[in-house]
Parts: C-alpha cells; structure tokens; sequence
C-alpha cells in the first residue's frame, strides 16, 4: 500500500512509533516505582522490626527473651490485619508472636541458617497470599551466654498491589492521552508545515491549466530554491517552445515561395512549353528549400536558451576544427595560427561552438590561400575572437548585407551559402555581436564579441 | 574503381549505385553499418561513401573501425544534419571529406574525383606523364596533345594503373576494382584491355608506358612530371 500524502505518511508512522516509545516508557516507569515501593516497604518492615527489638528484653529465669503482649503498632495487636511478627530461637522455635499472627506455623525453610546479625528481605507467598518477609538474627547476652535469636516481620503486598494498581492505571491513562494529543499534534504539524506545499500544487495546477507563466508566490527557505530553479526550466522551456513556434511558421513560411515557383513552373511546362521543364529553376528552387530547411534545423537546435549554460574550452575546439578542416582542404598548404590562451572559454556547449566557428573557418579555407589567424582573449565580460584569412576579403556593401541579413532563410543570398547567417544567428542567440573588417592578411576579418553572462 | 556505399535510405542508395556505376565504378551498396563494417574491413576498395546515420552500428564507428584495420582507401561521409560536431566527428573517425545532404551531383562527383586522385598522390585532377595526360574529372586522355578515344573499361584500366604509377598490379587486382564481385573474371580480358590501350597510347612503341611485371601482372612505368 501507497501512502500518497506526506502529512497522511507521517501520521501513520508516528502512530506506529509513538505507541512502542510510549510503552517503553510505562513499562520502564512502571519498574522504577515498583522498585521504589519495594525500597519503602523494606524501610518500614525494617522500622516496624527495630521497634520491635527495642521493646525485647531479656528474662534470665527462661533464659529468653521477653516482649510485651501490646504494641504502639496497632496492626500487631488486631487479628489477621496483615502485619504479623515473630521472635524465634536458635532452633527456630517460635518464643513470642504478635496478637496478630495467624496460629499456623511458618514454613521450615525461612527458619535455616541462622547468622548474628544477618537481614533477609524478600517477598514470600505465605498464608496463601503474597506477602513480604523481614528477618533480623539478634546476638542477646543472658545469664552470661551469647544466645541468637530471630525476629521475623511479614506483611502482606496487598496495599503495595494496590497502590502500584492505581499508579498504573493513571500512568496508562495520561500515557495513552499523550499519545493522541503527540498524534494530533503532529498531524496538525504537519498540515501546517506541509501548507506551502499545498499552495504550490495549487500554483502547478493553474499553471498546467495554462493561467500562468510561472510559478508565483511566497515559498519558504526550504523549498523556494527548488520554485526558482523550476520558474528557471519553465522560462528556458518556454523560450525554446517559443523559438520552436517561429521555426515552424518561418519555415513553413519560406518553403511556401519555391514551392509556388515550382508550381508555376510545372503549370507553364504543361501548357506553352510542350512538357519541357526548365530544371534549373527547379534545381534552384530545391537548393532554395535544402538551405531553408538546414538553417531552421540549425537554429532550432541551438542550445544557447537553456538556463544552465557550458563552457567549451576555445582553443580545444577551434584545433579540432582546424584539423578537420586541413584534412577536408588538404590541397591547399593552410597554416593556422592561434593566439588563444589555454584557459579561455566559450560561454556555451561544444556544438554551438563548432558551428558557430566551424562555419567562419570553413568560409576562411574555401576562399583563403594558405593562412588563417585566429586569436581571442576575454575582456570586460565578453569574449572577443579575431578570424583573419587572406582570402579575396568582402566587398563593403556585402558587409553590411551579411550583417543585417534577417533571422528568415529565405532572404539570404543565392549562391552564398548558408553559413555566415547560420553565424549571425548563433550570434544573436548569445546576444553577441560581429563585425566585418579588412585583415592584414588581406582577406576578410571576422571579429566576434560574446558576452559571457548572456542567459536570457 | 572499386567503392563501397553503406547508406540505410534505400532511394539514395539506389541513386548512388546507380550514379557511380553510370561513371564505371563497381559499386557494392549496403543498407546498415553492420554490413558496412564487415564490407569495409573485409574488403579493398578505392574509395567509400558512408553515411552517419545508420542503423545497428552508425556511420562513425563504421569508419574507426576500417581504419582500425588499416584500411587507407578515402571515405567520403555524409551527413543529414549537416551539424559541424558530426563533421569533425566523422573526419576525426578517419574520414576525410564529407557532404551534407542533399547534395548536388556534380558536388560529389568533384569531392569523388578529388579524393580518388588524392589517394593516388596527385594533387589535380590531372595526371600528367609527359605526353601523356590523363584528365580524371573529365576522364578523357591526350596524347601528344591529341584526345584519344577509350572506352570505359579501357580508360578505367588506365587510371588505375597511372594512379598506382610505379608499383605492379596484378591481373587479379585488376579484375577485382574493374568488375562486379559476382562477374564472371576472365584475366583475358585484362590482358586485351592492355593491349588495345598500349596500341592507342603508344602508337609507335616507343614510350611502353605499360610494363609487363614477369608473374606479377602490369606496371604503369611513366613518372608524373
């Protein structure tokens, strides 16, 4: 069985638990007064047989011991009122007994060995009923001779029972009573505590409901952490389900141009051009959509949305990328040189990283001879990366076209690929910036500024 | 040429083997990365196009694994995505070009040529021996200046004597990057195709480009100038 509410959880298993460290400690009570009553008992039987050896005297004519007939303890002096005494011989012959006791005799074996000055306590089940026994060995000088004698006091348990009856039975009473108010007042605990919790399903219901953005209201220290770094997710969630709806519509959007261009040609062939189709305008149309369709792929997996942000060691990366890259270009003797320090990062994951420099270097070998120059160094905040190739350099209203060049496919260029507005668009998802120049190489030089804490 | 295409898409498949045949390759097409590794290792080729995404074993491994192998012959990859973390993963596997899909004809029958002839040593197109030039793009040989006239076999037989310049090649290697697995190989046929190209590269006999090796088969005996 599942128990799915917390305060539900914790009342149940304090029920469990409460009940056995409350036993516990009834029974361990219980012990300590029983213990506590048995000392009192010793103390008074004890009393009870001083006064008796105060009031013995010895008679040298019998060569015993005399005791009066009547005590100030009136419980010796009443029939069967349960405080009874002997004083016994060395032989464990009975020589004086109270008014009280009973005229049975005592059993043999509390009688055996007789030691001067030894004490016995003890409950004894005599009469037929429980009771306690108290015996004292006494050394008496008489006529000159040491002579022992036993004085022997039983009481019976019957008012110890009681008492320890009534204790326990008011020790279970405000134990069981403790026992519900700690369950109440857990359970109420609980439901309090737990209070904010109750409020956040609440807030999550409403927000699954689609009234909220993000998680609202006041939580405590405990859990506002958790609500922050959810409200993150949700925020990072939204903007990527948001970037995904304008990936969607744009790219729908832009497909639906070549496909009308393709449509048109495919009309016209049939009636005027005698079923001749021009295939470089569908060829052109198809490379049109093949490019639309990667450059929304690309920006649609840009991960630079999300709330945690990676950091890609540059100069790792941009190596990797200069390695396959002479490989791919390996007719043309290229040299890269890097100015990176080790220890220089990019403020996010690797994939975003290789594309977005993947594409500038790409761009620099296809167009470049043999040198590529890439340095980059952190600053106020921001990363700054310098691409500088020898390649034919970019004509100055090129610049600016690539640069301004919209977040929508379809506008870019014909011909020029999609790479430089794959990099604009990384670009402008880390809100950095990117400027175009004339290197000292020759060619073109692509300086890149990223700013290190971009998290929307 | 012998080459090998593994691509699970079995429209683009078909549109490869076909192309590349159509260019005189003998292709051997498969459909996973499982059977590519096995055809990739197992086997020589002159060159490989692999893509990155396949079934059971993906287009990566498939090339760590050949390479493991030693094999040396160029592999081509494509990639679907065209993201640059599969490029520079596919070309550090031991690929060592790649094309993203879709591509153009045109453009991977240049990257073709490209890594085809890279692998042989040249560093263009063009195989240049002396008065003998062999354009591997346009696969078309001058003589003297002059175009001669060769068929498909007889040009493929050439290019790849003149791409292994220097070292024998044997009839049965020969046989085995000119003709299909399953086709029936008849070293006469070989020794035919030298003949015919002997006569119309060397009218005179004077040059004897090809060499016969005594029991080890032909050497293309010119050095590229």
């Amino acid at each position: 069985m599942q128990i799915k509410s917390l305060a539900a959880r914790l009342t149940v298993f304090s029920a469990l638990v409460l009940p056995v460290i409350l036993s516990f400690s009834a029974f361990s009570l219980d012990r300590a007064f029983r213990h506590s009553l048995m000392n009192n008992e010793q103390q008074s039987l004890r009393a009870q047989l001083y006064s008796l050896l105060a009031s013995a005297e010895p008679d040298q004519q019998t060569d015993s011991l005399y005791l009066p007939e009547v005590f100030a303890e009136p419980r010796f002096n009443r029939p069967q009122s349960g405080l009874y005494a002997w004083v016994l011989d060395a032989h464990g012959k009975p020589i004086w007994s109270s008014s009280s006791a009973p005229v049975s005799a005592l059993p043999r074996d509390i009688l055996q060995n007789v030691h001067a000055g030894s004490e016995f306590f003890s409950p004894l089940s005599i009469f037929s009923k429980q009771h306690f026994i108290f015996r004292l060995d006494t050394l008496w000088e008489i006529d000159n001779r040491d002579t022992v004698f036993r004085f022997v006091v039983i009481h019976h348990q019957e008012e110890m029972q009681e008492e320890l009856n009534s204790y326990r039975d008011a020790l279970w009473l405000w134990l069981g009573g403790i026992t519900l108010l700690l369950i109440a007042a857990q359970f109420v605990i609980t439901h309090f505590g737990l209070k904010p919790l109750n409020a956040l399903a609440r807030e999550l219901k409403r927000f699954q409901q689609g009234n909220k953005n993000i998680i609202e209201g006041v939580y405590p220290a405990e859990i506002a952490p958790v609500i922050n770094n959810l409200n993150d997710v949700l925020a990072s969630e939204q903007g990527q389900r948001q970037r995904y709806k304008n990936t969607l519509a744009d790219l729908a959007h832009s497909l639906k141009t070549p496909l009308a261009i393709i449509r048109a040609e495919l009309a016209n062939c049939d009636e005027e051009r005698e079923n001749r189709i021009n295939k470089a305008t569908i060829d052109e149309q198809i490379s049109r959509m093949a490019d639309i369709v990667q450059h929304q792929l690309q920006r649609a997996s840009l991960s630079s949305t999300s709330s945690v942000r990676d950091k890609t060691p540059l100069k790792e990366t941009l190596s990797r990328l200069a390695a396959a890259l002479k490989k791919v270009y390996r007719d043309k003797i290229f040299e890269v040189a890097f100015e990176i320090e080790d220890k220089i990062a990019f403020p996010g994951d690797e994939s975003d990283a290789m594309e977005l420099f993947g594409n500038l270097m790409e761009n620099a070998f296809k167009y470049g001879s043999s040198k590529l120059h890439i340095s980059a160094e952190q600053s106020d905040g921001q990363l700054q990366v310098t691409i500088a190739d020898d390649g034919p350099g970019i004509a100055d209203n090129m610049k600016q076209n690539i640069l301004s060049r919209g977040a929508r496919a379809d506008t870019s260029v014909q011909g020029q690929g999609i790479g430089l507005s794959i990099v604009v668009d990384i670009l402008s998802s880390y809100r950095g910036e990117l400027d175009i120049a004339d290197s000292a190489l020759g060619g073109a030089e692509f300086r890149l500024r990223i700013p290190y804490a971009s998290a929307p | 040429m012998k080459m090998l295409v593994v691509e699970d898409e079995a429209a683009i498949r078909k549109q490869l083997s076909d192309y590349f045949s159509s260019l005189s390759f003998v292709v051997e097409a498969v459909a996973d990365g499982e059977e590519g590794s096995y055809y990739a290792t197992e086997y020589d080729y002159d060159f490989a196009v692999i893509d990155i995404g396949l079934p059971k074993v993906d287009g990566i491994e498939v090339i760590k694994r050949l390479r493991a192998k030693g094999k040396k012959y160029p592999v081509l990859v494509l990639t679907a995505r065209g993201h640059w973390q599969d490029k520079v993963k596919g070309l550090e596997a031991g690929a060592d070009d790649y094309l993203v899909k879709p591509f153009h004809t045109e453009e991977l029958r240049a990257r073709t040529n490209a890594l085809i002839r890279r692998s042989g040593g040249s560093a263009t197109p063009q195989l240049n021996f002396g008065s003998i030039v062999i354009d591997t793009f346009s696969k078309q040989v001058k003589v003297d200046g002059n175009f001669i006239e060769l068929t498909s076999f007889e040009y493929n037989t050439l290019e790849y004597l003149a791409l292994h310049a220097g070292q024998p090649i044997s009839k049965s290697e020969l046989t085995e990057h000119l003709y299909h697995q399953d086709y029936e190989r008849d070293s006469n046929v070989i020794e035919v195709f030298v003949g015919r190209l002997r006569k119309k590269l060397d009218p005179a006999n004077e040059l004897k480009p090809i060499a016969t090796v005594r029991g080890q088969g032909y050497r293309f005996s010119l050095q590229p100038s």
